[in-house]
């Protein structure tokens, strides 16, 4: 329990730094704590600041997640920052800090409850009020005195180091850089409220390390603002000499990349808003300049909160995209977003399957030329093909020589029925029934505002009722030739009103395969084109059951590397608090979470360490089709961060939201197989391919062998060498 | 101008007044080409008779019918069945489609071998099974359906000695409603023969029980027996899954399916009164899809039609050799083709086209064959135009059975020729010389000679 609280307090202490930059990042954090004791009282003083308050949000109760993420302390850590650098320290002095740190939580949690409403963050206006607060009460407090320590910083120094870290610190602060570096380094640390080039220099390399994008942004910021001012001859002198600089930079990284997704138009609107910034320093300086209150971080806060109230304000959402899930990094922000997009963009909550058995054409897709239309124009209708594109035998003049009459229809997904129509009888080849237009009907109910409708069904075919609870997969009626339908086939919409008639609306199929003479490819949550051949995809038992990781089932994995070395490794399925299904590996306590939806196996995320094998097999079983296909080849996407080349990573960092350089290619493709419906022995390929301006620059390959119902031999293949060879079995 | 068609006269009762039961007519057409290709040509080129095989039709038939059951339910395999026609080509334009092979003897599995068909891809049928035989079979891991007790024993001995798990199904007989009842093929689904046999072979452990599988009759004119069938195939296996918590792996539906033949005192032509293949598919894949299983153990559906499947696509053109009349007046065409090649003509009355033009006028004929046998007769009543000699005509529907079980009596075999998809005829069998018939004889030293030809000489 000690041990527990004591690890979320440190969390919670090294993210109050972090958050200043929006980061999580730990080396990031200790270097903003190293800069910020470059002048040690000021250091002293945030530092003393944060860990009041987060001992007193932890006190009071406050959520510990949010709490480690040091949501409740970073704006103490600033009112610790900047009276440590006003004031003399005295026990008044300490007092008054304590004070403004229990008041920044306060005013926190306050903002937080109130801007939770808008979706906005509360940024550091609570470290703002705090300080007003604080500035025109200490006016009236005789103990606490103002210090001149910022005149006389080499005294400070000489007391710390003597006449030596004098002698360095003033040479550090005479080197010849040049005025616009020199400007941009201080802007940086007056982040932490100082303004010398070496806590400057500190804060940029952390910078560095945590993002390029972060850095990237800050540039842009700096030089925005920096030009801005010299395009209206404003003081620029104000630049630094007020810490107002980091207005700029701050503004840049948050909207840029924070929290927005970044991109073309990420950057754009940090130029566009930055020149607001200038005018709200000038402005706002006036204002406050009546109670002689400093600006600090002011014009940043209200940028980026009017900013994003605006955003949230779109009803077209084509570009600027909000940050779905923060992961505290420009970077992770940009490629989870891309990778999950490619590869879950499209993806529904109702997973919608071909109502039918076999291979049938879309003969009118969406917007089809023959019915089609208007409200109408989002249907698909199907019929039954033979190899010379007839959907009839000869001679074709009654409905039973179509191949579709009388074929089974099925539900697409579970759900219950909630309008039927039956009863109207089936027309002759070539006739339409305009009265009754959509002949024989199902109307089923998935879930609220999605239902499907199947038409033009077979008279008294249909086997279910309205009411019914149908299962995917059920069949429900038989295909017919009632209402306005001049042949069999079968008319499927979505729909979000129950009525039969209602207006259509677009939504995907989970999978289907489409063939095109011999070759087969896998679609995911599409809408099939019209002319297209399509089947819902076959299972392969082996797989299903090979793949189907029930929570709790373990694995024993024998290990032996590129040097023979052999080891073993257990992994055991689990699942979390939200139903969602991981492996996890007890030695490198890593965990990988995957989806088995009977038709796919997939990895979603994965936390832990990249050099653990389940890492690999993460990569490698990335996409797993469970249903066997000759020469198909089930492509994926695969986050950059698994290619391991910093340097590359770094430049493509650095380009990362204008331009994708470099891809990460994932495929899997049935090598062998022993026997198509029942195979006792199956073996996938895998290969991730690393892509440079499109020429493959490193490739991994994985094999898969699966055999006596389980994933029985798996290796790991590098330019034709073996890196490892495991054995996996489900007992000891 | 075009030479006038000349036929020899007839004396015809005129038939006036309303419709009849005999019709007004002959609807016979001429078939003077197959495919595009020209009868004439055809016996031109590889003598008459000659049997003729569409590949055109073998295809779309064998897609037709794969169709019907894919549309219907989520995993079939068709299984070729040798015994109906085994010549290579043929089987191997099956195998090109994705039939598996079904064979009934060692001959016939090697032959599947031969063709290249995987040993797990080739089921073995039939109540004759040699050690040799199952031996193979075990080795190429194919799946022996288990015909009687006896069998059972033998193959569990074989498992042993050759240290292997055989893949086995039983056959099973059942009562499904039709007459006659098959009851000689495998194990008998109602007095418990079946789960006796299924519990010796579990219970057992030398063998591995991968399905189930019945042939309830041929050319079935009923569909509701296989949903019978169906119906009662699942419930073992369902059994199975209870008693011993085993997924069977397929149910094998077995052959019979009838194809548009006529049957002999049918009454209608079968063209008109046999099921259509989705007739069949509909009742099968309702039943199992009834049955109960849970989707994921659906079973595999195996279908090992053959005659449905090829029948239609075979042709037989033959020759008249000369015409008489009978002591009773009727007219008799005698042919080069009888039932020593057209062995099905014992129990179907085969459609048959004269391949060239003739007028509206047509007379009763007996149709023999060239036999010096009494038994020779293709059709006992035909109603034909007049034919002169070395007139061509075309046989329907004979793709089935008579390639295997043709008999070499009197005459020669013919030649096999498949009309390809390419616009070429194809000879798939050569026709027999005498060279075919000798080559497997022996004689022995002392019946080497005989003196008649010296005899002979010396009259000279």
């Amino acid at each position: 329990m000690i041990k527990e609280s004591l690890h979320i307090f440190q969390k919670a202490f090294i993210n109050s730094y972090a958050q200043l930059f929006f980061a999580d990042s730990k080396v990031f954090a200790w270097l903003l704590l190293i800069s910020s004791f470059i002048s040690p009282t000021t250091g002293l003083s945030g530092l003393i600041a944060t860990v009041a308050a987060i001992v007193f949000a932890w006190w009071m109760g406050l959520n510990r997640i949010l709490l480690s993420y040091g949501t409740f302390s970073y704006n103490a850590l600033m009112v610790g920052l900047v009276l440590g650098g006003h004031y003399h320290f005295s026990w008044g002095f300490l007092l008054v800090l304590l004070v403004g740190a229990v008041f920044s939580v306060l005013i926190v949690v306050w903002l937080n409850t109130v801007f939770a409403k808008y979706a906005v963050p509360s940024l550091s206006l609570s470290f703002l009020l705090t300080l007003w607060l604080i500035t025109l009460a200490i006016r009236g407090f005789s103990n606490v005195n103002l210090n001149e320590r910022d005149l006389f910083r080499f005294n400070e120094w000489y007391l710390l180091g003597g006449s030596r870290l004098v002698e360095w610190m003033t040479a550090l602060d005479q080197l010849e850089i040049p005025q616009f570096l020199e400007v941009y380094l201080k802007s940086l640390s007056a982040v932490f409220f100082q303004y010398n080039i070496i806590s400057g220099a500190i804060i940029l390399i952390g910078l560095l390390i945590w993002s390029r994008i972060g850095f990237l942004l800050s540039a842009l910021g700096f030089v925005i603002g920096y030009f801005f001012y010299y395009g209206l001859s404003g003081e620029f002198t104000q630049l630094y000499y007020s810490y107002i600089g980091f207005n700029f930079i701050l503004t840049a990284i948050a909207l840029g990349g924070f929290y927005l997704i970044p991109s073309r138009a990420s950057f754009i609107l940090v130029v566009i808003v930055m020149p607001i910034i200038g005018v709200f320093i000038t402005g706002l300086n006036q204002l406050l300049g009546v109670w002689q209150l400093p600006l600090y971080s002011f014009p940043f806060a209200l940028t980026v909160i009017l900013t994003i109230l605006l955003l949230h304000q779109r009803t077209y959402f084509k570009r600027l995209k909000l940050v779905p899930f923060q992961y505290y990094s420009p970077e992770k922000n940009l490629y989870q977003y891309t990778n999950s997009f490619v590869r879950f963009g499209k993806a529904k909550g109702i997973a919608l399957r071909l109502p039918f058995f076999g291979e049938w054409q879309v003969s009118q897709g969406y917007d089809g030329a023959i019915t089609h239309k208007k409200e109408w124009r989002y249907a698909l209708d199907f019929v039954v093909v033979d190899e010379t594109a007839h959907t009839f035998k000869i001679p074709g003049e009654i409905v039973t020589d179509f191949y579709c009459y009388n074929l089974p229809v099925m539900s697409p997904a579970d759900g219950y029925v909630c309008e039927v129509a039956d009863g109207i009888d089936d027309n002759g080849i070539g006739e339409i029934d305009i009265k009754k237009n959509w002949g024989n009907t199902l109307v089923i109910k998935h879930a609220d505002g999605l239902y499907t409708k199947l038409s033009h069904l077979k008279r008294d075919s249909l086997t279910v009722k309205v009411n019914d609870y149908v299962k995917q997969g059920q069949i429900i009626a038989t295909v017919g030739n009632s209402g306005r339908s001049p042949e069999p086939h079968l008319h499927f919409q979505l729909q979000a009103t129950p009525y039969i008639g209602s207006e259509t609306m677009q939504y995907p199929l989970a999978y289907f395969i489409t063939r095109k003479e011999q070759a087969y490819q896998l679609h995911e949550f599409e809408v099939p084109q019209e002319g297209a051949h399509v089947h819902h995809p076959i299972q392969t038992p082996l797989l299903v059951n090979a793949l189907n990781f029930v929570p709790g089932k373990k694995w024993y994995l024998q290990v032996s590397d590129a040097n023979a070395q052999k080891s073993t490794l257990v992994w055991e399925c689990m699942v979390d608090a939200y139903n969602q299904t991981y492996l996890y590996c007890a030695k490198s306590k890593a965990c990988a979470y995957f989806v088995n939806n009977g038709t796919v196996f997939y990895f979603t995320t994965f936390y832990g360490s990249k050099k653990s094998l389940l890492y690999e097999f993460y990569i490698g079983a990335h996409k797993i089709l469970l249903g066997y296909y000759q020469h198909m080849a089930v492509k994926d996407d695969i986050p950059l961060s698994s290619f391991h080349h910093p340097v590359l990573l770094w430049l493509q960092d650095m380009v990362a939201p204008f331009y994708q350089f470099m891809q990460v290619e994932y495929q899997s493709i049935f090598e062998e197989l022993d026997n198509e419906y029942a195979p006792n022995h199956v073996v996938i390929r895998s290969t991730i391919s690393a892509l440079v301006a499109g020429k493959t620059l490193k490739q991994k390959q994985h094999l898969f062998t699966f055999a006596n119902g389980c994933l029985s031999q798996w290796s790991i293949l590098t330019q034709g060498n073996t890196l490892y060879t495991v054995s996996c079995n489900d007992q000891l | 101008m075009k030479k006038q068609l000349y036929e020899r006269p007839l004396i015809q009762r005129i038939n006036t007044g309303l419709m009849n039961k005999f019709g007004t007519k002959t609807e016979y057409s001429p078939v003077s080409h197959i495919d595009g290709f020209a009868v004439k040509d055809l016996v031109k080129e590889f003598g008459s008779p000659l049997f003729v095989l569409s590949e055109q039709t073998i295809r779309k038939t064998y897609k037709e019918a794969v169709r019907a059951f894919k549309t219907r339910y989520p995993k079939v395999q068709f299984a070729w069945s040798y015994k109906t026609n085994y010549i290579n080509a043929v089987c191997n334009i099956f195998h090109q489609e994705g039939s598996w092979a079904e064979v009934v003897s060692g001959f016939e599995y090697q032959k599947a071998l031969n063709n290249g068909v995987p040993g797990h891809q080739i089921i073995f049928n039939g109540p004759d099974k040699s050690d040799d035989d199952l031996r193979a079979a075990i080795t190429h891991n194919s799946p022996i359906h288990i015909d009687h007790l006896d069998e059972l024993y033998r193959l569990t001995e074989m498992a042993e000695e050759m240290n292997k798990r055989p893949n086995v199904a039983i056959r099973v007989n059942m009562d499904t409603g039709i007459y006659p009842m098959w009851d000689r093929f495998g194990f008998n689904y109602e007095n418990g023969q079946a789960w006796d046999a299924i519990n010796k072979i579990i219970l057992g452990d030398r063998l591995e029980l991968i399905g189930v599988h019945s042939h309830i009759g041929t050319f079935m004119l009923s569909p509701q027996a296989y949903a019978t069938a169906a119906y009662k195939l699942s419930d073992l296996v369902l059994g199975v899954k209870k008693k011993f918590g085993k997924t069977l792996q397929y149910i094998d539906m077995g052959g019979g399916f009838a194809s548009k033949n006529t049957l002999k005192g049918s009454y209608l032509p079968g063209a008109d009164t046999v099921p259509t293949i989705d007739q069949f598919a509909e009742a099968i894949t309702t039943a199992l899809l009834n049955a109960g299983f849970i989707e994921k153990d659906l079973p595999l559906l195996i279908l090992e039609t053959g005659r449905a499947l090829i029948d239609e696509a075979g042709y037989l053109l033959g020759s008249v050799l000369a015409n008489k009349r009978l002591s009773d007046g009727r007219r008799a065409t005698i042919m080069d083709f009888g039932v020593n090649i057209l062995f099905t003509s014992f129990w179907y009355d085969h459609k048959i086209s004269p391949a060239q033009e003739f007028s509206s006028y047509t007379e009763d004929t007996v149709m023999y064959g060239p036999l010096c046998m009494n038994i020779d007769v293709v059709r006992s009543q035909v109603t034909l135009p007049p034919l002169k000699k070395d007139d061509l005509v075309v046989v329907h529907t004979v793709g089935a059975y008579n390639m295997t079980q043709w008999m070499q009596f009197i005459a020669m075999r013919p030649a096999v020729v498949l009309l390809g998809m390419d616009g070429k005829p194809h000879l798939i069998r050569q026709r027999e010389t005498l060279n075919n018939i000798e080559m497997s004889e022996v004689m022995p030293e002392f019946l080497n000679k005989h003196g008649l030809a010296t005899k002979l000489t010396k009259v000279v």
